[in-house]
Parts: structure tokens; sequence; C-alpha cells
């Protein structure tokens, strides 16, 4: 029984990607130590040569290669290939703090109601960009405040949930040419409308490379919106039902 | 019940001592267990004995005094000791009190009160002192500074209640030296009179489906929903400024460690990472009025029609009462009276919600509505925000809406400027373009080089109601 599969989404990002495979072992490492069954999958979406060869260098990881030339869908299709009761996933170009999937793995079996789980700070570095903290606000927060979601997302995309929640709520395809885009922000609005709650786990930390042709520059260069969600349609009138006067 | 024992958990002896004492009274437990009682005294600023013998005499059981009655019933039927305090509720927000068995009233008068627990959803203190700062002082409560002083200063004791506008609608309460929200609640909510602006408790009731005796406690309703005491909450709160906690940057300092050798950018990081700078969650000016805005409305618009000035557009006023239709009023900061609008038109008022929005946020506010209800009309009158939003996400919109704009002159706004800034760049994605102007908008269109053939969507501003406008558009084809 595999209890968490970890599924990197790669592209094209050639020696960038080992980096992140090195922080995804790492991670996987210091969770099997404690006894956790770990599967790595690497979901290569219209990949290029120089990334393959990067892949071929970890025979620990089961690479699965896709056409889809979507993030969103290329996790779909990892989810798929999962065999762990839980996935998370990194971006192929990030990376995770040592003790992420143990520690989001903890937290989600402690967890009394279901929930999505993100890292307490991701740090955002690169080549042209000043180092700063994104910390992450948990949903019962007022700064994670779900109406709030209409205006800005809450939450980055490496996310860790039962599998299950990513079956029950796949990822929506981008389409930059209209301006939709935020694949995972939209992702957290659809989740919320499902009734799962977002929390932090404390004491983890991801690293977040910010590139000049990074996906979220690109969505933010065509001036995209979030693609839409049901969450504000459903919640109309919002007035929960049990703390009604 | 023992009447000591009863004087003990209802009477506020230092309030007791003030409305009904006098320097020989004694132990106000003993003049009210001994005396008072039996003439029918308040024991604390909650209870009002009157009041409780109007509100649940009929369920009193017969020959026991009101005191006794509300003793024995507080916990199990939740009757209230008075208007201002609402045993339910105070039970439901705080279940420490009924999980220990504990009288609610008494429970506020020695604990919650002093922890500046709400006696009931119309009072929000935290909302009260982050407003009226000048009204916090040790041991001071909002209910009792609003009941002692604040209504006189023309105070309100909670968002949900606005003590100036009501006392400027109805001047009765004024003549009357009524205070205004006990006003409200024994006599002006069973009239149908409104709280606060764009609130109205009939229709709320309605809306609820809420049977309230006399149309009474809507507006306790509506106060009690925990979004809406959220919003005061921020409303209230300065967010405090966060900090990365050591746990987390020793993390981000682990994996460096371990794959900083191949990774020139993370070797470049400081070693102090927790002195990096964080950024901010505080949810500013923009996100409060997309969240006021979004849950103050009821239904799903399927129509939605910005307007810079409201009270600007004489036209509106052949707007037909459609549920799914939604008016917004974006620009500056006076606040329209919707005048040329029908009663039954649901409209709001950006300016309303925040008067001290910059440009950029109502922008993002009125883009944040149309992508959160992907409406399948939307027309521009006059609107700098409803333009720039067009204007940047056009291509979006339209997928799923017909855009329209009306580019007409008016008292507050300025024509010329609304086309200079917004006409070229929003003119690609907008189905009809209307102006009073035709030439005007023929000579801009000359201007920027728009060929012939792109102008066949000028329209005179009169067809605005036509079927092929906004009021009768169908969703786009797909």
């Amino acid at each position: 029984m595999t209890d968490v599969t970890a599924i990197l989404n790669l592209h094209r990002e050639g020696v960038l990607a080992q980096a992140s495979l090195l922080s995804m072992k790492h991670a996987a490492e210091q969770a099997r130590a404690a006894g956790l069954a770990v599967e790595i999958i690497a979901m290569a979406d219209c990949t290029d040569q120089a990334t393959l060869d990067v892949l071929a260098r970890h025979p620990g990881v089961r690479v699965v290669q896709t056409e889809v030339n979507d993030l969103g869908l290329a996790r779909n299709e990892g989810v798929r290939e999962a065999q762990g009761r839980y996935v998370t996933f990194l971006d192929g170009d990030d990376l995770w703090g040592p003790g992420w999937i143990l520690r989001a793995h903890g937290a989600a079996i402690r967890s009394a109601e279901p929930a999505v789980w993100h890292p307490e700070a991701s740090l955002l570095f690169g080549q042209d960009v000043a180092p700063s903290w994104l910390p992450h606000p948990d949903g019962e927060e007022a700064e994670g405040d779900w109406v709030v979601l209409g205006m800005r997302n809450h939450w980055t995309s490496p996310s860790f949930a039962e599998r299950s929640v990513y079956e029950r709520v796949p990822y929506r395809r981008t389409n930059l040419d209209q301006q939709f885009g935020y694949e995972d922000w939209n992702w957290n609005c659809e989740t919320t409308a499902a009734g799962l709650i977002h929390r932090v786990v404390p004491d983890t930390a991801h690293l977040i490379r910010v590139r000049p042709d990074s996906m979220v520059r690109r969505t933010i260069s065509a001036q995209s919106l979030m693609t839409p969600s049901r969450l504000f349609r459903d919640r109309i009138g919002w007035l929960r039902p049990e703390e009604a006067g | 019940m023992d009447r000591l024992k009863i004087a003990e958990l209802l009477v506020d002896p230092d309030w007791y001592r003030v409305r009904h004492g006098d320097a020989a009274m004694g132990d106000p437990v003993l003049h009210f267990a001994e005396q008072g009682m039996d003439e029918g005294l308040d024991p604390n600023a909650m209870f009002d004995a009157a009041w409780y013998r109007t509100t649940h005499g009929a369920a009193m059981a017969e020959g026991i005094s009101v005191f006794e009655d509300f003793c024995e019933n507080a916990l199990t039927a939740h009757r209230d000791p008075g208007p201002l305090f609402d045993t339910a509720w105070y039970c439901r927000t705080y279940p420490d009190i009924a999980a220990a068995g504990v009288n609610p009233l008494h429970h506020y008068l020695h604990f919650g009160r002093p922890e500046r627990r709400d006696a009931s959803p119309l009072f929000h203190n935290k909302w009260y002192f982050a407003a009226y700062p000048f009204a916090d002082s040790p041991g001071m409560d909002a209910p009792t500074h609003f009941m002692n002083h604040g209504a006189a200063l023309g105070l309100s004791p909670s968002p949900f209640f606005d003590v100036a506008w009501y006392g400027t609608q109805y001047p009765e309460v004024a003549r009357r030296g009524m205070n205004p929200l006990l006003h409200y609640l024994l006599e002006g909510e069973a009239k149908g009179y409104q709280p606060a602006p764009g609130f109205d408790p009939r229709r709320h009731a309605a809306r609820h489906r809420l049977a309230l005796p006399d149309g009474r406690g809507a507006l306790r309703h509506f106060a009690a929903q925990p979004e809406r005491r959220r919003a005061a909450d921020l409303q209230a709160k300065d967010m405090p400024s966060r900090f990365v906690r050591p746990g987390v940057a020793a993390e981000a300092r682990a994996m460096i460690a371990l794959v900083g050798g191949i990774e020139a950018d993370l070797a470049d990081l400081p070693g102090a990472l927790e002195q990096l700078p964080v950024t901010s969650l505080a949810l500013g000016p923009a996100e409060l009025a997309w969240r006021s805005l979004f849950l103050s409305l009821e239904t799903v618009p399927r129509r939605i029609l910005l307007a810079g000035h409201l009270d600007d557009v004489p036209e509106l006023a052949d707007l037909p009462e459609d549920p799914t239709l939604l008016v917004l009023e974006t620009d500056g900061s006076a606040v329209s009276v919707g005048r040329h609008l029908r009663p039954g038109i649901t409209w709001r008022s950006l300016p309303a919600i925040n008067p001290g929005l910059d440009e950029a946020g109502r922008a993002r506010v009125v883009t944040a509505l149309l992508n959160a209800f992907r409406p399948l009309a939307i027309m521009a009158w006059g609107s700098h925000a409803g333009g720039e939003a067009f204007a940047r996400h056009g291509a979006n919109l339209r997928v799923d809406a017909r855009l329209f704009i009306a580019w007409a002159d008016g008292p507050m706004r300025d024509v010329a400027d609304l086309m200079r800034r917004h006409f070229r760049r929003s003119l690609p994605f907008v189905s009809l373009s209307y102006a009073a102007d035709l030439a005007a908008l023929n000579t801009l269109a000359d201007g920027f080089g728009l060929p012939e053939g792109a102008r066949g969507h000028f329209r005179p501003l009169d067809a605005w109601r036509t079927a092929e406008g906004f009021l009768g558009a169908e969703p786009p084809d797909r």
C-alpha cells in the first residue's frame, strides 16, 4: 500500500529539474525513514531531451510522458497514475523543504476534516527577483477568507491531499489566448466549493523559483483572469445552515 | 427558586445602585431580593421587566415573577431578558456557557462583558472600539458605552445599525428623545423601518423565509450571520505583521544546504532567511469592498449594468424590474440614491461601500464581480471601472457575455475623458457602442484610424433599449 505519491510536473525545465528532483527525493527519504511508502512520478508533458536526460539520472523515479501541453491537465494525468492514498505536487523548477511529505502526511492523518494542505510559507527566489517570503493563510483565518478568493489567490499549487480530492476536483485547462489562467487559483476555489478547507502544515516551506518566462508571469502579461469557478454562484446569499439565527 | 439566589444571579450591583439606589440602599443584592423584585425594578442593564412580561407573559407559569421565570427558563427555553440581550445567540456563539450549565445573563454580566463578548448580534465590541477609539477605556464594553453615551453622540453599536442615518430617516426618534436602537427594536422594526441604508428587514425576512412575529428579528438574523460578523471583524482588525517562524526558515535552509551546491540562485540567498521581507496578507480596501459587495447579493445576476454615477443617468428609468439584473454604481465618492431606478431593481454602490476606494481598486472589484458571476450581458454606462475592465479583460469576458458601452455626457462625468481612456482599448470586444452624438464617435474613430467596416456597431444612445442591445442580449455563440 502506497501512502503518498509525489508528482513532479515537468515541461522543459532542463537542468533546473535536477534540484527539484533532489528536493523531492530528500523529502521522500525522510518520509520513508519514518515508515511511509512513497512513490515518485515525474510527469513529462511535451518535454525536451534535456529534461529527459536529467530524469534518466534518477532510476527511482517513474517517468510518464504526456502530450496534453497543459500544467493542470498534466497534474490530472499524474493523479490517474498515482497509487498513493495521498498525492502531492511539485512543479519542475521548484523545491520542497525536506520535511514536507512527512509533516503534511502527519497533519492530514491527524485531521478530522477533509482538507487540502499547504506549506506555511514559500520562499520566492530567482535570478531577477529580490527573495521574499509568501506566507499561506489558513482557511479559518480572516486572511484566508473564502470570499476574498474572488479577488486573490491564497495558496500556491504544490498542495497535499487525499488522492480522491484530486480525482473529484480535477484541474481545469488554461487558455491564455482567451485570458483564462491561474489553474491553481481555480482549483482552490473549486475545492472550497466542494466543502474542503485549506490548511497550512506548521514548520514547512517550499522554494518557488520565479523565472522571466514562468507561467505566472505569462498569465499576468496576458491580463488573464482566474478560470471561472462555481464557488460564487453556488454560495450566493451564503449562510452556513448550522449557524443561521 | 430562592429570592436571594435570583438576586445573586441577576443583580449588577453598580448599575442597580446608580439606577435605583440612594445612599441608604445598602447591599443592592439584598435590596433587590427583599424589595426591588416585588417592585419590578430592573436588576441590570440587560433586563427589562416590563418588556419581559409583554414578550413572554403568555408562556409564564401562574404566580411567579418575571425574574424567577427567566432564571428557570434562560438555558432551556432561551428566553431573552430584554431586547438588548439575545440568549439563544449568546449560548450558540459561546458554547462553553451552555456546556457549563451557567445562566447566560449571569455569565455575561460577570464574565462575558469584561471579556467584551457581545450581548447580542446587534452589538459588536471589536468594531465599536475600532470605530470609536476614544470610547475605549479599561473595563468599558460597547453596550455600556453605547447606551450611556454613544447613542447620544450619534455612534452606532455595530455596522448593522446606523444611528445617524436612522435619526435622519425617522425624526420622531429624536423628538421623543428615544435611544435609536431601542426605538427600532421596540417599534421601528414592526413598522418596517430600516436600520441602515441598503437593508430592508422585510425583504430580508422574505428572502430567508423567516417566520417573525410582527416582522421583528430580521436585523438580528442578518447580523448573526457569521460572514457578516466576520466582515465587521475585518473592518475592525488591523492585521498583525507576519513573520516567518524559525521552523519555516530552518526547513528552507535545510533544503538549500542539500541542493545549493548545484543551484546558483539558491547559493546567492542570504543566510538569515528570517530577515527576508514577508508579503503582507492583510486584506486591502478592494478586497474588503469585494467581500461586502458579494455578501450583500442574494441572487446571481445574469445582466450587470455598470454606471459611473447612478443618479446621473435618467435613462435608467427604462430598466425593467428583472430579478436577474444588477446595477452597480462604480465611480467617484458621491453616493447616489438610485432616484431613476424602479423600486424593485437591485442596485449597489461602490462609493457607498467605500468612498475612499481608488480607481484601480474599483476596477478590481468590478472585474471580480464579472468573473465570479459570468453574466450574459454587461453594460458600462459612463463607467471608468467598467471601461477599464472591458479594456483589460474583454477577450475573456466576451466568451460568456455580450459587452455594451454607452458613451454619454452627464453632470458628473466627462465623456471625452471616458473615450480618451477606454474607447480604443475596449472597442475590439464590445458588441454595440451607444452615443448621443454618433458624429463625435465617428470623428474619434477617424482619429484612431478605425476602418469603416469596424464601425457597424455604433448606435444612437436611445437605441440601447432595443432587443439587439443589453436588455435583449442572449449568450454569445461559442
